[in-house]
């Protein structure tokens, strides 16, 4: 009789990277109860009551930032790929050092989100406590008892508190030090460029949401990623780029302006992300997320739209109003939409216009929405076919001019939006005046 | 000492930049990064950001946002710089509130005139020093530089010790 041997490497079909290969001891943290949670979490909120397709789940996201992750680690740690990098950098990259970093990088990846509440983003800032979010939630259950386990059991072990830097980075971990390899393998994960998780959503929310502004030539992208100095005039190391790979980063960084803009902040989804607040705050106990984690874990969009559903159609529930204008599509409409001319003549027209509105409506007829982008401005180092290591600023002649998405929205009720649309063009000026 | 709230911090970074400027310095995300933490925890200007050991030296992300938002409102701008990263420059609305931290202009100049132009390198050895110096009080000059090492590999401890030296210096002039 022949035997087979047992399988160690896995496959799952993906729409983005075709295929994610996972080893045994990644489909084991896979198959663990904080990581299949996220096939109940949307990637995108309520985006779907918009953009029908995006239905994904943070479940296929945590797999497309493993993947992503590895290969872009594969490709800094190639040796004809390193630079002239400093002594402790270059020990971390000898092979049993760099199995075991691979490993918990890979780990960090796909773990880096199950610490996402209902819904992702949309209600997280107003409905936590104010020194929660979701990424401590991340570390609590990665250095937690049921992924603990597993990290102890794999050959070598890994160290709870190494996957959970690397998940979340030293912002998240303020009382943590972290050494300049792991600081930048953080980045390989969450940096504003060149990071993993955001090459992944792009080209996924884009994906499924049926746009075309997300995409880019994210493999000529992932194969030109270096580890250099982060400057000519600096020696410490970070992510940067080959000059080959430049108009990939370019259009990366155009991708995620249109996506925000377009998909993200689209005034619809924020009428959205409004009334599923509103029916959190209603139908939470004390209007907040608990931060017990085993509660935290009980809970998913699936639970919260059950509870949507019910309290629609029940005028005595807890949040009825808010969920009857969730189920019946009966949202806030958009009055008024900041632009950049007003912001600069006027300073705050919103606030300006919010503030007029709720004097003539009524605070419950009227809501501000608004959202600022809070990345810096991009920039990291490039390296020519010379070995000089340049800004990309220097190379680029795009990147300084990527605008900062700045959204503002002021939200109606719909009983009020046409006579209200009406009474602001005749007093536009007077109330933009008045910022 | 009542910390900054936004629009006096927004203001602060307004007139640091323009006080930068004046001094010739290229207004980096690093030179403001650096200054601002001199002017918090040196000069003792109540900013209450918070900075951890990242980016050459102490950073602060909420610092980070703020340029973001600045930016947003039209109070900063960035333009390119020759091989180098970006400068920040006011904005058409940059020069609205730098009144309300009149206050604090001396702390500001002395900055400006005493690090913002400084390069990169130079800025990262001082205010990790700087750091060191803060967050560990009983440690000597040679501690102070071993530990500097031994947080950033790239930075020599000659080098380290030098830094010291000079960021000794600077809490002389400024005390």
């Amino acid at each position: 009789m022949v035997s087979l041997a047992v399988k160690q490497y896995h496959e799952i079909r993906d729409p983005i990277h075709d295929f994610v290969k996972l080893d045994s001891d990644e489909r084991r943290v896979l198959d663990s109860g904080p990581v299949q949670r996220l096939r109940h979490v949307h990637q995108l909120a309520m985006s779907y009551l918009v953009y029908p397709g995006a239905t994904h789940r943070r479940f296929e996201h945590s797999l497309g930032v493993m993947e992503l992750a590895g290969k872009l680690f594969d490709t800094v740690t190639a040796a004809d790929n390193i630079h002239d990098l400093p002594s402790d950098m270059v020990t971390e990259m000898r092979s049993d050092r760099r199995s075991y970093w691979r490993k918990v990088l890979r780990m960090a990846a796909l773990c880096h989100d199950i610490g996402h509440l209902p819904f992702s983003h949309a209600a997280e800032k107003e409905l936590l406590s104010d020194d929660w979010d979701h990424e401590r939630f991340t570390v609590e259950l990665i250095q937690g008892n049921e992924l603990a386990e597993i990290w102890s059991s794999m050959k070598p072990p890994l160290a709870p508190e190494d996957v959970a830097k690397i998940a979340v980075g030293p912002e998240k971990m303020k009382n943590v030090s972290f050494s300049n390899w792991e600081a930048l393998l953080s980045e390989i994960i969450s940096g504003d460029t060149l990071g993993v998780d955001r090459m992944d959503y792009l080209l996924r929310d884009s994906h499924h949401a049926g746009v075309a502004y997300g995409r880019f030539d994210h493999h000529r992208l992932v194969d030109t990623v270096r580890v250099l100095p982060v400057s000519q005039e600096s020696d410490e190391p970070t992510l940067g780029l080959e000059s080959g790979g430049i108009h990939s980063a370019e259009a990366l960084l155009l991708a995620r302006y249109f996506m925000f803009m377009q998909v993200y902040y689209h005034h619809v989804r924020m009428a959205y992300d409004f009334h599923l607040r509103q029916f959190l705050q209603a139908w939470l106990p004390s209007g907040r997320f608990s931060t017990d984690t085993d509660q935290h874990q009980r809970l998913t969009d699936n639970e919260v739209l059950y509870e949507i559903s019910q309290a629609a159609q029940d005028p005595l529930a807890l949040g009825h109003e808010a969920a009857g204008r969730i189920v019946n599509r009966n949202h806030f409409r958009a009055l008024y939409t900041q632009t950049r001319q007003d912001k600069a003549v006027y300073g705050d027209p919103l606030t300006a216009m919010f503030n007029a509105c709720v004097g003539k409506y009524g605070e419950s007829k009227v809501h501000k929405s608004e959202y600022t982008q809070q990345a810096p401005a991009p920039e990291f180092p490039v390296v020519g076919s010379e070995g000089q290591v340049k800004s990309s600023h220097a190379i680029s002649g795009v990147l300084h001019q990527v605008p900062i998405v700045d959204v503002g929205v002021l939200l109606v009720d719909p009983e009020i939006d046409k006579e209200a649309s009406r009474w602001l063009n005749s007093n536009r000026e007077t109330i933009l005046s008045r910022s | 000492m009542e910390l900054m709230q936004g629009a006096e911090h927004r203001a602060l970074i307004c007139s640091l930049v323009k006080a930068m400027r004046s001094e010739d310095s290229w207004a980096g995300e690093t030179q403001i990064q650096k200054c601002v933490y001199f002017l918090q925890n040196l000069m003792a200007v109540p900013t209450g950001y918070e900075f951890i050991l990242y980016k050459h030296g102490p950073y602060s992300f909420d610092l980070q946002r703020e340029l973001a938002v600045m930016r947003a409102r039209l109070q900063l701008d960035i333009e390119p710089r020759y091989n180098y990263g970006p400068s920040f420059t006011l904005g058409p609305r940059g020069e609205l509130d730098i009144e309300r931290v009149a206050s604090h202009n001396s702390a500001i100049e002395f900055v400006a005139k005493k690090l913002s132009t400084k390069n990169v390198r130079s800025l990262e050895r001082l205010s990790t020093v700087f750091f060191v110096q803060t967050e560990n009080s009983d440690l000597d000059d040679n501690q102070v530089a071993r530990r500097v090492n031994k947080l950033k590999p790239h930075i020599p401890i000659p080098t380290a010790l030098e830094a010291v030296e000079e960021v000794n210096e600077l809490r002389d002039m400024a005390s």
